[in-house]
């Protein structure tokens, strides 16, 4: 793995997303914790959150001052890896594959994943685009269909041509 | 002590369970040998298939993939200067200059004898120590517990003291999103946002197959090829001659399994800390403390050893306690609460057949991953060269499916999918993701702990401190707060002193 640049603002940005997310958690907990319980504070289902939350926001304060008071910009590069093309791709793909399984169904949709997904990385030949992607979907439907006998939902587009 | 013993005998040489033993050792030499994969990713991707076995089965698969990856973690180390994991990196330091001199055969002699013994006494000093501490434990209230509880997350946190900040960050963020769903004690919603699957709380499944599963493949598709060319085994086997060289150093092996079996007890520390320090002390009682780093057995015998005491170590707060001390062993927490076993002092009183199988089972892993790797050394060697791009699809996808045959939800495949990029962030910054784990692992018994205690003090939270046990553990865990600080400003102290 590629060094990492530990004075990167990036490490600044992330810990003020979360001190920030736990600022809002905290001023939302009055609607999104159910309070109406008569037990005092110290029993109740906030004083655990409320502690946890305030020490986040505590710790994140010198992250947030400093990107908003520092005079020299600030540094975002991370390491030497650049923007993560391929992750992000092969992210998308994994998506399309979740939402597929409901569409298309399980075989069809694995098979278009681990198809794609190898071509895209530049694994091209016949064995890694077609016949490795094949096996990956026999032994998923092997383990979760046939051993561990797993309900999947009905394919989407399966349903629509029955229908016709 | 003895008494569970037959029975635990048969249930640990039943055939299922050998089965699952070995099955496991294999894969957890395998994802030990990949670098960039190792037992977690191993672990979490095998998670869903274990829930169709019985606890001590299942078990007995997770707990070969944790202590068979740190085996298989060597090999690359010791060939290629390529850890498996990360702590085979200081096994590497002598394992690659012995390979470069052509003495593999020698390293991979050392760090197998190292790895058997460290494990092995790991294993007696868990079988006793787990005795003990269950003993003291069952003494034990709410207060007590919480105490414990807590010195072990800020023990977690001092683990990544360099960057304080982000570790507290994280395990509060687990520890925060321990709390989301219907609170058990006054059956409130908290933080579920009016979503309905959300209610049941974020089951530990889906965000460690997130964090590691996805998050770490998705790591990996980045990652440049492998140069595994270099890799040259003259033989199939080990060199079993070659044995005799590393038990000249039997010594070195005990210490660094004993050091490795107390850093693995502390929470936090984990097996790189383990691997260094077994390392460091044998370099200093060593009678050639020149050749370390050049080139000698002792290294990689003490590393491995020491590395490889680690998992029944944290096994020892785990099982005792029921504090996990790593990532890893808050997987095996999530897999006992999840069949219904409880870790705690009361287990070891309880369920001591299933105690005793444990500990047995743990012992014939190391039999069978010392002789799976002596047998098929080179087969297994030249897994590395499988392309890791291949291996990162094929994991996504098992991981995917594999979190939705656990609740057959797509909801937790979401929660998965956004622990992935979360885990891919973390993983990609170097923040210790471990944190968030511990943090979601212990939330629940911290907080369940913290309001009984405050439940019996009525709310003053001075109250702890006049209980013993909670006071000693607060200044335990005060003076090892402060300790590492004592010593630095000592250091600057005396290198600001003029000669």
């Amino acid at each position: 793995m590629a060094e990492i640049n530990e004075k990167s603002s990036l490490h600044d940005v992330c810990t003020a997303f979360i001190g920030i997310f736990a600022a809002l958690m905290l001023i939302a907990s009055r609607w999104v914790v159910d309070t109406t319980d008569p037990a005092p504070f110290y029993k109740g289902p906030l004083i655990f959150p409320v502690i946890i939350l305030c020490t986040m926001i505590i710790f994140s304060v010198p992250s947030i001052i400093k990107i908003l008071f520092r005079k020299d910009k600030l540094e975002y590069t991370l390491d030497q890896e650049g923007v993560p093309g391929k992750a992000i791709v092969i992210f998308v793909f994994l998506i399309i594959f979740v939402f597929g399984i409901v569409g298309i169904g399980l075989e069809l949709s694995t098979f278009i994943f681990t198809s794609f997904s190898l071509y895209f990385l530049g694994l091209r030949l016949l064995k890694t685009t077609f016949l490795l992607p094949l096996v990956t979907v026999f032994v998923l439907w092997f383990l979760f269909k046939f051993m561990l006998d797993v309900w999947f939902p009905t394919p989407y587009l399966f349903e629509l041509f029955m229908e016709q | 002590m003895f008494e569970f013993m037959p029975e635990a005998l048969a249930a640990a040489f039943s055939i299922t369970n050998i089965l699952a033993l070995i099955s496991g050792t294999f894969i957890g030499i395998v994802v030990g040998i990949m670098p960039g994969i190792g037992p977690m990713v191993g672990m979490v991707v095998i998670l869903p298939f274990t829930f169709s076995l019985a606890p001590d089965i299942a078990l007995s698969l997770l707990l070969g993939i944790y202590c068979g990856g740190y085996f298989g973690g060597a090999v690359p180390a010791i060939l290629m200067r390529t850890p498996g994991v990360p702590s085979s990196l200081i096994t590497s330091f002598d394992g690659f200059p012995l390979t470069q001199q052509g003495k593999a055969q020698t390293a991979l002699s050392a760090a197998l004898v190292g790895s058997f013994g460290g494990g092995v006494i790991s294993i007696v000093m868990l079988f006793f120590l787990a005795r003990l501490l269950a003993l003291a434990a069952t003494k034990f209230g709410s207060p007590e517990y919480f105490a414990v509880g807590f010195a072990g997350v800020v023990l977690v946190v001092m683990s990544s003291r360099k960057h304080l900040v982000r570790g507290v960050l994280l395990l509060c963020s687990g520890l925060w999103l321990s709390t989301v769903g219907i609170d058990s004690l006054t059956i409130s919603s908290r933080y579920c946002f009016g979503i309905l699957s959300m209610q049941t709380g974020l089951n530990i499944v889906p965000v460690c197959l997130g964090l590691f599963g996805i998050g770490q493949t998705l790591l990996l598709v980045e990652r440049k090829i492998l140069k595994s060319g270099q890799i040259h085994l003259t033989r199939r086997t080990l060199d079993f001659t070659k044995l005799i060289v590393a038990f000249k150093y039997w010594k070195t092996l005990i210490k660094s399994g004993v050091i490795g079996t107390i850093l693995g007890l502390l929470p936090g520390f984990g097996s790189i800390m383990a691997s260094f320090l077994s390392y460091e002390e044998a370099k200093r009682s060593s009678e050639n403390p020149d050749e370390f780093g050049k080139g000698t057995p002792e290294g990689c015998l003490a590393s491995e050893a020491g590395n490889n005491a680690v998992p029944a170590g944290a096994m020892i707060p785990l099982l005792t306690l029921g504090i996990p001390g790593d990532a890893l062993s808050a997987v095996l927490m999530g897999i006992f609460t999840i069949n219904g076993i409880y870790p705690g002092p009361l287990l070891l009183i309880k369920e001591p057949v299933l105690i005793n199988t444990l500990y047995l089972s743990m012992m014939l892993i190391n039999v069978f991953a010392f002789l799976m790797l002596a047998l098929w050394l080179r087969p297994f060697a030249m897994i590395v060269k499988i392309k890791t791009s291949i291996l990162a699809i094929v994991i996504m996808a098992v991981s995917t499916i594999g979190i939705y045959a656990v609740n057959t939800s797509i909801f937790d495949v979401c929660v998965a999918l956004v622990a992935g990029v979360v885990g891919y962030i973390l993983l990609r910054m170097r923040w210790p993701v471990v944190n968030l784990i511990v943090g979601i692992v212990l939330g629940s018994i911290l907080e369940e702990k913290l309001r009984e205690s405050l439940s019996i003090f009525e709310g003053n939270f001075l109250l702890f401190f006049t209980r013993p046990i909670p006071l000693a553990v607060a200044i335990m865990t005060g003076l090892l707060i402060i300790f590492p600080f004592i010593i630095k400003f000592i250091k600057t102290k005396k290198n600001h002193q003029p000669a």
